[in-house]
Order: C-alpha cells, then sequence, then structure tokens
C-alpha cells in the first residue's frame, strides 16, 4: 500500500513542476509589442494651385502664343488679344480650373457685355491661354475693359480704347 | 431708335498652351428649350427685355438654326448673358 502511493507523489510532483514551468513561462512572454504603431501619415502636401501671373494685350500673337506687342490702344477692325499667362504652384502638378475673360464696352457709363468666354483648363507649370475678339464692321470707338477670372474670381482687369 | 452698340456679331475664341478640357460655357449663358408657338423675338424680350435682340440668340445659336424665322419645339437655345 506503502509502495503504491511513490508513483501517485511523483505523479504529483510532476503536474505540479509542469504547473510551475508552465506558469514561468508565461511570465517569460515577451510583452506584446506595442500595438504596431500606424506609421504617422506624412503631411499631406499643399494642393498645387493655379494662379494668374499676368494679362497682355495686343493685336497679333506669336508661335509662343504672348502678344507680340502690348497695346493698349486699337484700330476698329483690329482682333484683339487678351493673352493669359498663367503658373501652378507645383511646376509637377496639373491643376484643373476655369479660365475665363468678360470684355466690356464704356456705353455712356454703363458696362456692355461686349462678350464672355470661359474654358476648363488644366494648367500644367507655366502657359498662356489666348482670349480673341474681333468684329467683322469693327467695334465702335470708345473705353473697352477685360476682367480676367480664374475659378470665377476676377483676378486682373485691363483697360483699354478702340479709336 | 436706340443709339446702343451692336455687338452681336461679335466672334471669339480661345487657344491655349495649356490643354483645354472643356467649355466653362460663358458665365452667364443660360439655356432655353423652345416650346410651341414660340418665336426668337419672343424668347429675346423674354430674356433681354427687347425682341429685336434676337439676332443675339440667332447667332449664338448658328449651329443649329438656318434661319431664325424656324426655331422647333425642343430645340435647346444658348441664350447669352444679357449686358
Amino acid at each position: 500500500m506503502k509502495q503504491n502511493r511513490l508513483p501517485l507523489i511523483l505523479t504529483s510532483a510532476l503536474i505540479a513542476s509542469v504547473a510551475i514551468v508552465g506558469c514561468k513561462k508565461k511570465e517569460e512572454t515577451p510583452p506584446a509589442p506595442a500595438a504596431t504603431s500606424t506609421p504617422a501619415p506624412a503631411p499631406a502636401p499643399a494642393a498645387a494651385t493655379a494662379s494668374v501671373a499676368s494679362v497682355d494685350l495686343g493685336s497679333a500673337v506669336g508661335a509662343d502664343f504672348k502678344v507680340s506687342a502690348p497695346a493698349t490702344t486699337f484700330k476698329p477692325k483690329d482682333s484683339i488679344y487678351a493673352a493669359v499667362s498663367t503658373t501652378t504652384s507645383d511646376p509637377a502638378a496639373t491643376v484643373p480650373g476655369k479660365l475665363s475673360a468678360k470684355w466690356t464696352y464704356d456705353h455712356n457709363g454703363t458696362p456692355m457685355t461686349v462678350n464672355e468666354e470661359a474654358k476648363e483648363v488644366s494648367f500644367t507649370s507655366t502657359g498662356v491661354t489666348d482670349f480673341k475678339i474681333s468684329k467683322p464692321d469693327g467695334f465702335p470707338t470708345g473705353k473697352y475693359k477685360v476682367e480676367v477670372s480664374l475659378d470665377g474670381a476676377v483676378v486682373q482687369t485691363k483697360e483699354f480704347e478702340v479709336k | 431708335m436706340s443709339n446702343e452698340p451692336d455687338f452681336s456679331n461679335v466672334q471669339s475664341s480661345v487657344t491655349s498652351t495649356e490643354q483645354i478640357t472643356g467649355d466653362g460655357g460663358g458665365t452667364g449663358e443660360q439655356s432655353y428649350t423652345v416650346k410651341s408657338g414660340d418665336t426668337l423675338s419672343a424668347i429675346a424680350k423674354q430674356f433681354y427685355g427687347h425682341a429685336n435682340k434676337y439676332n443675339v440668340i440667332f447667332e449664338a445659336n448658328r449651329d443649329i438654326l438656318d434661319d431664325p424665322d424656324k426655331i422647333k419645339p425642343g430645340q435647346v437655345l444658348k441664350i447669352p448673358a444679357a449686358e
């Protein structure tokens, strides 16, 4: 009877040691690494913007789309160009925008619309957009104005005269 | 008789070194669908207050109109902005 208790004691000791080892192992488990820190999102690059650098008026443009000779006085039968130079804040970016030109005639102090034209443009780096108006029977003499808008906001105004 | 200058035959164009992706649709331009019994004069009077400005509408729609006296119900006309 006494002999039969030995295996029981050994078995108990074995179970106890396994339990201890098991517990110890658990303690040794390295702490779970802090939740993988999600890489901080790179600061969003400032959205590239387009802007109008200048507006030149003339009666002819060259191959580079720029007016050949800037002018503010025209003859009635001249074609009149407004060459709008644009640039983007990021030369590599393509910036969509709406460029428009509104031409008005000063009729006894009241502006009369001569023409309005607007285009959706993909601006890239630097560029030139030409708005041209002409009138087969000649523009009335007097004072005129062209307002250039970018995305609905007037950004440049130029006055000129037809003599 | 009005002494008002007539700019209805002003021609315009836009060219660019940039890619033009669409027609911005001239600021203030509206559209109008012709109804039975309409005339360009009546439409001009409605939009501009003067029937004799029908030519402004006619010139703006030369791509679909050949004769200012012949407009058809359902046609969608461009109505240039009034001054």
